[in-house]
């Protein structure tokens, strides 16, 4: 561990900061806005940022910045779990279908087709009509689609890979098929999931402006980043601080992340 | 089998050519859309001629654009907005209403005669009329039209139900009698269902042609129509008016963004751009080279409270979310100020609104009291679907969730797909519903019909149902049948008291048409119906 | 010869997906809430006027013999009217297809104009400011919704500089290629910073490998050790990154063809799905899984072209 972070670059130790800021906001939003952020106040609405209202009001008269705030606890949950259970499942998937191949990979292959051929709108739709929206139908969307990226890119890597003396070597020496895949297969294809992974997390959190679009956003009034965008929409030529504000916040966060991921990977990487 | 494919493959083909339109020569050429797939008719814009018109500064063209694109064109087999505002451009009924949706003016017919006993009406016929494709309207045609009217199996059968007969009665007249006087019928002749169609044609095409193109007296003719895309109209050589239409062609186009619609209108790209967002129009107003009109409309913003809920039954609840309902609140955050705010489920646009209705108040203690005495101190939980994508509406459930959240009652925000939303509310299987209506009619029995008379639409769904429903029902079907004006509008005026009393509605705000045109255009209308007038546009030079 | 059998035992696999495609899509479509003829003569309609209708669209015949007749339509590629349109549906689907498929080749080219190059450099000079420059850039054209970007994009060159159409569709084919530009390029950014940075990420990766100093040391150029090594390594997960994209987008990215008011395909199955235009929704999704499984199988031939080690079995 003191390993990975040693050496770092200074702006290693500045996304690092401010994800934790990130984080406690999500862990204790009370500390940074004593602003509620669904409270409307119908004397201040469409206000410019001030030093009343830093990131200033929407036009019912929320505080951005307390929505901002508040919105992280939702968008780090999205973010994270909601690309995590696809991310393991897509690549155990992938890398199940490349190493077996043959009538196994044939049949996962064509299941993932039938998930492919469905747009995900049709996909989106039949779940807010049957199920209704709301978070957890929200976590089914993304699940449900988010796993078939890490199938295809991981099985893709997997025929490469396998086809390698090292992999034809460790076969005659008789290991069994599992410590094949995971112990000398994955290490060496799972860059690409890695990389998929950390844009995923910014697609993931998108997902909520995309969906709130579609009507399978996050049940209002709780605020959520995308969803703030997506209400900023109308004003972006008169207010435009209702979707700068969580605009920025996103690309920061999500510019974070990666310089984390990265900074972490190439250690481990130079380690192992 | 083979055939199919290869009809598929020549789709495919010609699509592809449409794409690449007759390109090569570098020179403005027809891009032939008029044969691509789904298009109205096979004619197709003869640009080239167009473009030399234009040259010589004779040809005018105005592109209005829209969010949704038209479905069905057969007068009387829609009810949809997107049709019906745009029905008249093509085709008109025996008369029509005024702009400003207060009188009943002159269409097909120039003059009429009602006899004494409000029985027997005499329309004369506009001697030398013709429909946009040359034939003379003929007393035949206008019988053939209103009884389709009256019999065809959709959303409007039995509005036309007072017609006992109808016969030629010489010189260009047109001798209709009624079972009983009706207050409504000449508004009902001004519907867009009435228009007046030719027989042959309609009996040629049918409802499915209709539906694609329908004939008339009006103003334009379809000529082109790609679906999801742009309807283009061309003037009608043959039209009654003299001098009238002004423009030669209007092409209305879908932008389903709003942002995008209005960008458009800046470019110059578009001439009107309708469907404004209330929160764009203050900054509209001050921008140069634009006008923003707010129409009158009859337009009415609604929560709709299902009268068979358990809580929602009784009326002191309905009664007490009224009282905490802020409509202020809502028309200056949601409206920007621009609607106006609603005692009556009528609109003022509708000739028998009551003026002078009590307005409520917000009033939370009262309210508390209400919700107490009725036995629910603790309140309870309300559920209100909102169809995706409406933010107007999402932000009008997000207000109220705040404000009846002060008397207790707990409003969850359900956001579903439109089309589940709808069926739920139609089937009665929800809590409170929000909403809006536009009257389709000058004459106000419509509207006071569906939220008054159960059998009509279970009081446009709210199933309301009770002795004061009854009182309502009874007071809008004497209103409905009274000749006398005083006495209809004391009629309706009561009804109206009923129903603001027993609140099996709360009306929010009434919300105006809110279409921007450039200052190169003048002289566009849309009445309180919703209904583009573009015969007297013009443009500014 | 055995390219040639796997692609026949390819397609001959296609028959069971589609199936279960077709059964899901039909079934799938009844299960969802809101009827079809109720919404298509709206709030006012008599009981019998909406059975009328009902009977006309034929949605009162026992669901199978519909799934019967859907079927059928699958194999004549005809698939009748449009419930709420009445046009046919084939001519619809061809009619906005065009738009859809342009809009996704030019988006896809803009995609990789932009990230080969871009995350080439960004994977060579990694260590470099400029690496994490590009890096940074690509991380913020993913972390803003495409609504967003389109809607400024349009602002500045289409309003203010007035340098592009402010969306639509034009007439002729050079009118048409101009305004798919913005549209494509915004799309193009989103596809181009996944693809920029799996370029970035696995140029790193390789020029760690071991066998890249041994090149070097045994004095191969540097141009030789880049085709030969990162190349090779690169281009399958970019391609799979690409056909991934490509087909997302070409079930019609409502979003861009909403905002830069182009009348596509997520246009039409937007409003399809609100109308439940079963006939629409049903044969959309089925040509377009034809359009998928065909794109996928190309994929994979793709693959062992691009790296002989990979065999097509």
């Amino acid at each position: 561990m003191r390993d990975i972070l040693k050496k770092q670059p200074p702006i290693f130790w500045a996304a690092v900061i401010f994800l934790l800021l990130v984080l406690a906001m999500a862990l204790a939003p009370g500390l940074f806005t004593s602003y509620d952020p669904i409270a409307q106040d119908m004397k201040s609405l469409l206000q410019k940022p001030s030093s009343a209202h830093w990131f200033g009001t929407d036009n019912l008269g929320r505080d951005i910045f307390a929505r901002v705030v508040y919105g992280a606890r939702l968008d780090l949950a999205i973010g994270f779990f909601a690309m995590l259970v696809p991310a393991v499942f897509g690549t155990v998937v992938g890398l199940t279908a490349g190493y077996y191949g043959k009538s196994i990979d044939a049949v996962i292959m064509r299941i993932l087709d039938i998930f492919t051929a469905f747009p995900l709108m049709v996909l989106v739709i039949a779940i807010v009509a049957i199920l209704g929206s709301g978070i957890r139908n929200l976590f089914i969307a993304i699940w449900l689609v988010g796993w078939r990226e890490y199938a295809k890119l991981v099985r893709s890597e997997v025929l490469v890979a396998k086809s390698s003396e090292y992999i034809s070597a460790a076969r005659t020496l008789g290991y069994s098929n599992a410590r094949i895949m995971f112990r000398h297969i994955l290490p060496n294809v799972v860059n690409s999931a890695f990389i998929y992974a950390i844009s995923d997390i910014m697609l993931c959190m998108l997902m909520g402006a995309s969906l709130s679009f579609l009507g399978l956003g996050v049940p209002t009034p709780t605020p959520e980043w995308g969803a703030i965008i997506s209400e900023g929409k109308s004003f972006l030529t008169t207010s435009w601080w209702i979707a700068a504000f969580p605009g920025l916040m996103l690309a920061l966060t999500g510019i974070s992340i990666s310089l984390v991921g990265e900074g972490i990977s190439k250690r481990l990487q130079k380690n192992g | 089998m083979k055939k199919s494919y290869g009809k598929l493959l020549a789709v495919m083909a010609a699509a592809v050519l449409a794409m690449t339109g007759c390109s090569g020569s570098g020179t403005e050429e027809s891009s032939g859309s008029g044969e691509q797939a789904g298009s109205a008719q096979a004619g197709s814009t003869d640009a080239a001629e167009e473009t030399e018109a234009a040259a010589d500064g004779e040809r005018t063209v105005v592109t209005i654009a829209r969010d949704f694109d038209s479905t069905n064109l057969d007068p009387v087999m829609t009810a949809n907005n997107v049709d019906i505002w745009v029905l008249n451009m093509m085709v008109e009924g025996l008369v029509t209403s005024s702009d400003d949706g207060q009188e009943i003016i002159p269409a097909v017919a120039d003059t009429w005669e009602v006899s004494e006993d409000g029985l027997t009406y005499t329309f004369h016929i506009r001697d030398g009329i013709k429909f946009s494709n040359g034939e003379d309207v003929t007393i035949e045609d206008c019988i053939y039209s209103i009884d389709r009217a009256k019999t065809a199996d959709g959303p409007w059968i039995g509005m036309l139900d007072m017609i006992d007969t109808m016969e030629d009665g010489g010189d260009n007249n047109l001798v209709i009698t009624l079972t009983e006087p009706s207050p409504a019928f000449l508004s009902t002749l001004a519907m867009f269902s009435s228009s007046i169609m030719p027989k042959d044609y309609c009996e040629e095409v049918g409802t499915e042609g209709l539906a694609e193109n329908p004939i008339g007296t009006g103003p334009y003719v379809l000529q082109e129509w790609n679906r999801g895309e742009r309807m283009v109209f061309v003037k009608n050589e043959y039209y009654w008016e003299e001098g009238s239409p002004k423009v030669d062609e209007i092409d209305m186009v879908v932008v389903a963004d709003d942002s995008t619609r209005i960008m458009q209108l800046q470019s110059g790209q578009i001439d009107v751009a309708t469907m404004i967002p209330y929160s764009r129009v203050d900054e509209l107003q001050n921008m140069g080279g634009l006008t923003v009109n707010l129409f009158d409309s009859t337009d009415v913003r609604f929560i709709v409270l299902n009268c068979q809920n358990e809580y929602l039954s009784n009326k002191s609840v309905r009664q007490a979310l009224n009282l905490a309902t802020d409509k202020e609140a809502i028309n200056s955050a949601v409206y920007f100020g621009h609607g106006q705010i609603a005692q009556s489920f009528l609109a003022p646009a509708m000739p028998h609104y009551k003026e002078d209705l009590p307005a409520v108040s917000v009033d939370v203690e009262a309210a508390k009291q209400l919700l107490a005495d009725a036995g629910y101190p603790d309140g309870f939980d309300l559920t209100v679907e909102v169809g995706s994508g409406d933010s107007t509406i999402l932000q009008t459930a997000t207000m109220l969730q705040e404000q009846w959240g002060e008397i207790g009652v707990n409003l969850n925000i359900q956001q579903i797909d439109i089309a589940t939303a709808r069926q739920n509310w139609q089937a009665g299987e929800y809590d409170v519903f929000l909403s809006n209506m536009t009257s389709d009619m000058t004459d106000t029995s419509e509207v006071a019909g569906l939220w008054c008379i159960s059998e009509q639409a279970n009081c446009w769904r709210s199933y309301w149902d009770d002795a004061d429903q009854d009182q309502a029902e009874e007071l809008c079907r004497l209103g409905n049948s009274e000749m006398d004006e005083e006495l209809r509008m004391d009629y309706y005026g009561q009804m109206q008291e009923v129903v603001a009393d027993a609140v099996p509605v709360i009306p929010l705000v009434y919300a105006p048409f809110a279409v921007v045109t450039s200052d190169r255009v003048t002289g566009l209308a849309q009445t309180p119906l919703g209904i583009y007038n573009v015969k007297n546009m013009e443009i500014a030079e | 010869m055995e390219e040639l059998t796997y692609i026949v035992k390819r397609i001959l696999q296609m028959i069971p997906v589609l199936l279960i495609i077709t059964f899901i899509i039909f079934f799938g479509m009844r299960l969802i809430p809101g009827d079809p003829a109720l919404l298509l003569v709206g709030n006012r309609a008599s009981d019998e006027v909406i059975a009328a209708t009902r009977a006309r669209l034929g949605l009162d015949e026992p669901l199978f013999t519909q799934y019967l007749l859907f079927l059928k339509q699958c194999l004549t590629f005809d698939f009748g009217e449009s419930m709420t349109l009445r046009a046919p549906v084939t001519e619809l689907f061809a009619q906005k297809a065009v738009i859809t498929v342009s809009l996704t080749l030019m988006t896809i080219v803009f995609a990789i104009l932009i990230s080969f190059p871009l995350g080439y450099a960004a994977g060579v000079k990694h260590d470099s400011k400029i690496g994490s420059f590009i890096d940074s850039l690509s991380l913020t054209f993913v972390s803003v919704p495409e609504f967003l970007v389109g809607l400024v994009i349009m602002l500045i060159f289409a309003l203010r500089l007035k340098w592009f159409p402010v969306g639509g569709w034009g007439d002729t084919l050079g009118e048409r290629l101009h305004a798919l530009i913005l549209p494509a390029f915004t799309g193009a950014l989103g596809t181009a910073a996944l693809v920029l940075r799996n370029i970035r990420g696995n140029v790193i990766q390789v020029l760690d490998k071991d066998y890249v100093d041994f090149a070097y040391s045994k004095g191969l150029s540097p141009w030789k050790i880049r085709t030969r090594y990162i190349f090779k390594n690169v281009l399958i997960s970019t391609v799979t990154l690409l056909a991934m994209r490509m087909t997302y987008m070409l079930a019609g990215s409502i979003v861009i063809e909403s905002v830069f008011a182009l009348p596509g395909i997520g246009q039409m199955m937007l409003n399809a799905i609100l109308a439940r235009d079963y006939s629409i929704v049903q044969a959309t999704v089925y040509l377009f899984s034809i359009i998928v499984l065909l794109m996928n199988l190309l994929t994979d031939i793709a693959y062992s072209l691009l790296d002989p080690r990979v065999k097509l079995n």
